[in-house]
């Protein structure tokens, strides 16, 4: 049975495990202290043990030092993470921040009965985040996360359906499979107008995540295909503005007559990407040719009464 | 016709919205898929953004015409030459993505109802089965 300073009685004889006293109030020695680091003295385990220590203190005691001590320790953990997003047009700092918050969650929730390492249970709760932060970011207004959050959910039920149905789903397909109204369906859709197109570095799910798959990644066995359309389109207005998966969207919708669902499936992203898509690149289209006299000449169409 | 909508907001870029939740609403109800509605939005879309570029009216007005295997929306009156010039170009073996083309590539039919002093544009998008 061990006290702690406070007088407290351990009756878990929660023995103080070795190097707590390297981990406290030294920068320099955190940073060590992580497990990621594989430190050497003292050994990975022994911070394990430190982690399981400071976690019953907390979740049982109380104690908001042994916290405060754990937010410190992992805090290389989430560094470690937010510099894989780091390059994505955020500060390093807002993401560290961010990160933060998905530490403090996850040592606040942990559950010391389910036998997982703090690390382990950290990890996604970062990650997930920080991905939040630029889920969140990506919308130009305000859109509530209720919304945002169907909208995600369309995306993978739209996916889930069209290969299912074999063809595209309709309002009400989507609302039962989403487990929404036709309405929300509905507002969901068109509050995804004010969501930026993503990077063609992000995730085809939209969220960004590094370890999934880029949209470009996705795109490599079209590129005979663009060159030859690209040939093909070069007289085409403003077409030259675009990129080449855009110029090669445009050209499956409007020249080919393949539906936005056949074009998802041909270029591997979803169908509401595909929408998005198409969308940003006819605004590009139209700030490029916003002249009619930029449009070749073509004969008129008979009117009609 | 069994079922008629109407709607009319001011010409702005902001109206377009509402614009959409009215097709959307109709349409689901409709039952068309996900991709038609999809080709609707833009249409109306395109059709209405070119429309305030060109300052074609000060307000727009919609309709949506419910019939039993199309939805016919119905935009206009406009006035504006620009836009009608727009409207009718002849489809050419050319790549081009005018308005005309997009028009073309998304709807089943458009057609410009020429009045005596201004010009509407009809819509047609049929609801495929759902076996197709």
């Amino acid at each position: 049975m061990t006290a702690d300073d406070h007088g407290h009685t351990d009756p878990l004889d929660l023995e103080m495990p070795p190097g707590q006293a390297q981990v406290t109030g030294d920068e320099g020695v955190v940073e060590d202290a992580h497990p990621d680091a594989q430190a050497t003295s003292p050994g990975k385990d022994e911070y394990e043990k430190l982690d399981q220590y400071l976690l019953r203190r907390y979740h049982i005691y109380g104690d908001r030092q042994a916290r405060e001590q754990l937010i410190t320790m992992y805090l290389p953990l989430v560094r470690s993470l937010a510099r894989r997003y780091a390059s994505r047009g955020e500060h390093f700092d807002d993401l560290v921040q961010v990160g933060a918050i998905g530490l403090i969650k996850a040592i606040d929730r942990f559950d010391l009965e389910r036998g997982v390492e703090l690390t382990t249970y950290a990890t996604p709760n970062i990650v997930g985040e920080i991905k939040r932060y630029f889920r969140d970011k990506g919308w130009s207004v305000r859109v509530p996360r209720g919304l945002q959050e169907l909208n995600i959910r369309l995306n993978k039920v739209v996916d889930e359906l069209v290969p299912k149905l074999q063809r595209s789903p309709t309002i009400n397909e989507l609302a039962e499979a989403a487990n929404a109204t036709p309405e929300e369906v509905l507002e969901a859709l068109e509050s995804s107008q004010a969501y930026n197109s993503v990077s063609l570095q992000a995730s085809p799910n939209g969220e960004g995540g590094e370890e999934d798959a880029a949209l470009i990644d996705y795109l490599g066995g079209e590129e005979a295909a663009y060159d030859t359309m690209e040939d093909r389109t070069t007289l085409a207005p403003g077409f030259a503005k675009l990129d080449k998966r855009e110029r090669y969207i445009l050209h499956l919708r409007f020249f080919e007559g393949l539906t936005q669902s056949q074009i998802a499936a041909r270029v591997g992203i979803s169908q509401m990407h595909v929408s998005r898509l198409i969308r940003r690149s006819l605004e590009r289209l139209r700030e490029e040719i916003g002249d009619v006299e930029q449009l070749p000449d073509r004969a008129p169409r008979e009117p009609e009464s | 016709m069994s079922e008629r909508v109407h709607l009319e907001v001011p010409a702005t870029v902001a109206s377009l919205s509402p614009i959409r939740m009215v097709v959307g609403g109709v349409g689901a109800r409709f039952d068309l898929s996900l991709d038609d509605l999809e080709d609707l939005y833009l249409a109306v879309g395109e059709l209405l953004r070119v429309a305030a570029e060109l300052g074609a009216a000060a307000t727009y007005g919609m309709m949506i015409d419910v019939a039993s295997d199309r939805l016919i929306v119905t935009v206009g009156p406009f006035r504006s030459p620009a836009l009608l010039a727009r409207l009718r170009v002849e489809p050419t073996t050319e790549l081009c993505l005018d308005l005309c083309q997009l028009l073309d590539g998304v709807l089943d039919s458009f057609t410009v109802r020429q009045g005596e002093a201004d010009f509407s544009v009809e819509m047609i998008k049929r609801r495929q089965t759902k076996e197709t």
